[in-house]
């Protein structure tokens, strides 16, 4: 057997990096509908300190879903949780505009569980197509390896 | 045969717990990284088949609309055409932002006002006919599509390249890394237990010895 000299910190400083990314894309803090629709360039600022920007067609079409006191319900972006060894995603359900929107986005019924929409892949791809801004991938904690 | 190359440590204890910690952080990353990259698999086919639906709309719009200038060349002339072409003539406002997508940050393009209406475009509605303002309509449309198609594109090469990078990183955790660190644990934890061993030789001999005194 060889011997190398690995020692360098560096490579596992990387991969410590590589942790922080996977929450990078998270939103601080939501913005509800209502607040981005006032905005002159509706954006949330992300977890690494960037922006997110949103479309302004797709939080018209939204506007045209919910109602104008529904629209203070909705916060966006709205989280898809995946479980990548699962084919089930799920959305929280925070006030029932989420479902109002979900319904209109996919034209179906979607199934709802403990307070959670649960969405099947190709249900997730019909909702990214929809609201490609309006929402975002987020990993569910339990699929992350413990180590 | 990288797995068989051993990371160089001192044999002590604490290099051992150090590497075992080594380990559990690569092996936590490799999965991370892993189911990473089967969202962004999923969300690069997204958005390929999204491309090409755009790309075949386009040409088919752009088919159209040459189809009508065409229509409208033949009914004005290109010496008009050209007169009432130059008027319609204006500058686009395209506002450029980014949106971010499992960490990945993709362009985001939202073109204002490209569809006008036959009044807002200019010419002279008297002297030309309506096939100028199909032409008109359908190019326009054809721009739109083509800003959306430009950012899917881009989005498409970034989520790539991301694609590119994970891979690299699993491979590397996967193949190198983590067996190599594996490899260097069982080799430390071997090292200790000879030490043992000559350890309890070592007491056993000194025990003889002191029986026989």
């Amino acid at each position: 057997m060889e011997a190398i000299d690995a020692h360098g910190e560096g490579i596992y400083e990387r991969l410590r990096r590589e942790l922080g990314i996977l929450s990078s894309h998270l939103p601080r803090e939501r913005k509800s509908l209502r607040q981005l629709l006032a905005e002159g360039r509706p954006h949330v600022i992300c977890n690494d300190g960037t922006a997110h920007h949103f479309k302004r067609r797709e939080l018209e079409y939204l506007a045209g879903i919910l109602g104008a006191d529904e629209a203070d319900g909705l916060l966006l972006p709205i989280l898809i949780e995946l479980t990548p060894s699962s084919s089930e995603a799920s959305i929280a359900l925070s006030s029932g505009a989420e479902l109002k929107v979900v319904r209109r986005a996919l034209g179906m019924e979607p199934t709802v569980r403990n307070g959670r929409i649960i969405l099947y892949r190709p249900q997730v791809a019909a909702l990214r197509r929809a609201l490609r801004t309006s929402t975002q991938y987020s990993l569910a904690i339990g699929a992350m390896g413990t180590g | 045969m990288s797995q068989q190359r051993l990371i160089r440590v001192r044999p002590t204890k604490i290099e051992l717990i150090r590497l075992k910690r080594r380990l559990s952080l690569a092996k936590r990353v490799h999965s991370i990284v892993k189911d990473r990259l089967l969202i962004l698999t999923m969300e690069f086919l997204q958005v390929a088949k999204e491309n090409v639906e755009l790309r075949e709309r386009l040409v088919e719009k752009m088919g159209e609309a040459y189809r009508a200038l065409g229509l409208a060349l033949g009914q004005h002339g290109s010496e008009q055409l050209d007169r009432e072409c130059l008027v319609a003539e204006r500058d686009l406002k395209i506002s450029a932002s980014t949106k971010n997508v499992m960490g990945v940050r993709c362009p985001m393009l939202e073109a204002e006002g490209i569809r006008r209406r036959a009044s807002e475009r200019g010419y002279s509605l008297f002297d030309t006919s309506a096939y100028l303002d199909e032409a008109a309509r359908l190019f326009e449309e054809s721009l739109e599509i083509m800003v959306e198609l430009g950012e899917m594109k881009k989005t498409l090469d970034l989520l790539g390249f991301e694609i590119g990078r994970a891979k690299r990183i699993t491979n590397a955790l996967e193949h190198i890394l983590i067996p190599r660190i594996m490899a260097s644990i069982k080799y430390l934890q071997m090292k200790f237990e000879e030490r043992e061993r000559e350890e309890k030789v070592r007491l056993k001999r000194l025990k003889i010895i002191l029986s026989r005194r």
